[in-house]
């Protein structure tokens, strides 16, 4: 399949946005990062929006968006409650944080936030679970998604923290478990993928007589340790591993403001070569027409 | 309600390749783009094959299968994609906000974008022709006489195709009304293991193909 650049925008910013919202929320749980609250959610509602508006430059009428939308059924659907669901939790989060100063936000308001954060990446990821697609049916491109926002919230929250000099034991603790958790996710995800190359029918020979030189998956292959999928594989695999490797020199070093951003860019660059597989080998099970 | 659908035996498919035009020219589908497409299988070794000349092949029509279960419905956000009393999977045009959720999630990749009015198209079985009781244009010009429309609640021994013989009236108009040949008096006997689907992942295809005396490839 040709790489849907808006949907990797968008799945990997609502995870980005998930994953800075819910860390955001374990803060206020542990009374830490009091004045990283604010900032942390404009830019977690920023990180939303922006996921949201890439999303329309994959929709060809995106103007009758509301002509008979709803089918509930449809993941799409599903991701769009969800979005408002959590638009919503963060709006009261925002009310709180305004009313009753900082770090004043009930503990029943985090836990929703991290529940709300956690169920939209889920149903983001369940709308791509198709069975006509064996690479992306499964449970680990859920997990592989959760593995990013586990990554980035924690990362992109030590970092407001550093510049709003409120560093804590926090940031290391989540850093190091949300990047180990990205990364065993990500390969995991790999190693699943690779498990589906043999799902494909197979006919020995054939000859489509419209396309009679076309590569069945002429974007490289069904399996990402194959093909063209290899180099972007290999990218997600590095970045996840560099990301972890930055959470465990941010606590050796204390300096969030370097690895915190550092640790950020490796989520971004491994979710989005992650997301770049997952469309390459975006192959159908009956792969000739 | 009833369930529409399209029976081919693939032992009298020439190949020709017939059904694919008449169905780009009825149905106006954009040049590089197909409802119906024939494929070949093979050839391969047959079974106990003893030199490299000892093979076989196959011709096969693939096209939307119009699914028990469509996934291409279940993922559509606007209800574009549905199914209709006759049990054929419709797209709704204006409703089409061209997110291709349906063409990602058909298992068959039968779906595609019309560019220019962008919306996602398919083969619709010839409903403008089949609900005023006239038979896909595919079935009509089937070169083989190899395939057959009608109801697979009615067993598809009942489906039917247009009348053969030399002094047969070859006027379209009349399809609406009769002129026909069932499938039953038409083929070749053929057994319950000879009824072949495309992969099944849930979806469950309504079209049948009929193989005999040879091996189908590519699972069910």
């Amino acid at each position: 399949m040709e790489l849907q650049w808006p949907l990797i925008l968008f799945t990997t910013l609502l995870a980005w946005a998930a994953g800075l919202f819910g860390a955001q929320c374990l803060w206020a749980l542990r009374g830490r990062g009091a004045k990283a609250q604010m900032p942390a959610l404009i830019g977690s509602a920023a990180l939303l929006a922006v996921g949201g508006i890439a999303v329309f430059f994959h929709l060809e009428h995106w103007e009758r968006i509301f002509n008979g939308f709803g089918h509930m059924t449809s993941g799409i659907t599903q991701e769009l409650i969800a979005i408002v669901v959590l638009a919503v939790v963060m709006v009261v989060y925002f009310v709180y944080l305004r009313r009753g100063g900082e770090a004043k936000v009930p503990a029943w308001l985090s836990a929703v936030g991290i529940v709300v954060a956690v169920v939209l990446v889920v149903v983001m990821g369940h709308s791509y679970m198709m069975a006509s697609l064996p690479a992306w049916d499964s449970l680990l491109q859920i997990g592989s998604l959760l593995g990013a926002a586990c990554a980035f919230g924690p990362a992109t929250m030590a970092l407001i923290c550093a510049v709003r000099d409120e560093a804590s034991d926090l940031d290391a603790r989540a850093n190091v478990i949300g990047q180990c958790a990205n990364l065993v996710l990500a390969v995991a995800y790999l190693v699943a993928m690779q498990a589906t190359a043999g799902s494909y029918a197979a006919v020995e020979f054939w000859f489509d007589p419209t396309s009679p030189t076309l590569d069945i998956t002429p974007d490289g292959s069904t399996a990402p340790f194959a093909g063209a999928s290899v180099g972007a594989a290999v990218v997600a695999i590095i970045a996840a591993v560099a990301g972890a490797a930055s959470a465990f020199i941010g606590r050796a070093k204390g300096d969030w403001k370097v690895w915190g951003a550092v640790g950020a860019g490796c989520v971004l660059a491994s979710a989005i070569a992650l997301r770049v597989v997952f469309y390459m080998t975006g192959v159908s099970v009956y792969p000739f027409f | 309600m009833a369930t529409n659908a399209i029976v081919t035996d693939l032992n009298r498919c020439v190949g020709c390749l017939a059904c694919m035009v008449a169905c780009k020219a009825v149905n106006n589908v954009p040049i590089g783009s197909y409802w119906n497409k024939v494929l070949r299988i093979g050839p391969s070794k047959k079974a106990g094959a003893t030199s490299a000349r000892d093979v076989e092949m196959y011709y096969l029509p693939v096209q939307c299968q119009h699914c028990e279960n469509p996934e291409c419905v279940k993922v559509c956000p606007t209800g574009a994609s549905h199914v209709l009393e006759d049990g054929t999977v419709q797209i709704d045009k204006s409703k089409c906000i061209g997110c291709q959720f349906c063409a990602m999630a058909c298992p068959y990749g039968v779906r595609y974008l019309n560019e220019e009015e962008r919306v996602v198209e398919k083969c619709t079985l010839c409903e403008q022709i089949t609900a005023a009781g006239g038979l896909p244009q595919c079935v009509i010009q089937c070169g083989g006489r190899a395939r057959f429309f009608g109801d697979l609640d009615g067993g598809i021994d009942s489906f039917e195709a247009p009348a053969v013989g030399y002094d047969t009236d070859r006027s379209y108009d009349n399809l609406y009304t009769g002129n026909r040949v069932k499938l039953g008096d038409m083929v070749k006997e053929y057994a319950d293991g000879d009824v072949h689907h495309l992969p099944d992942v849930g979806n469950g295809p309504h079209f049948a193909y009929i193989l005999r005396d040879r091996e189908w490839k590519g699972g069910e």
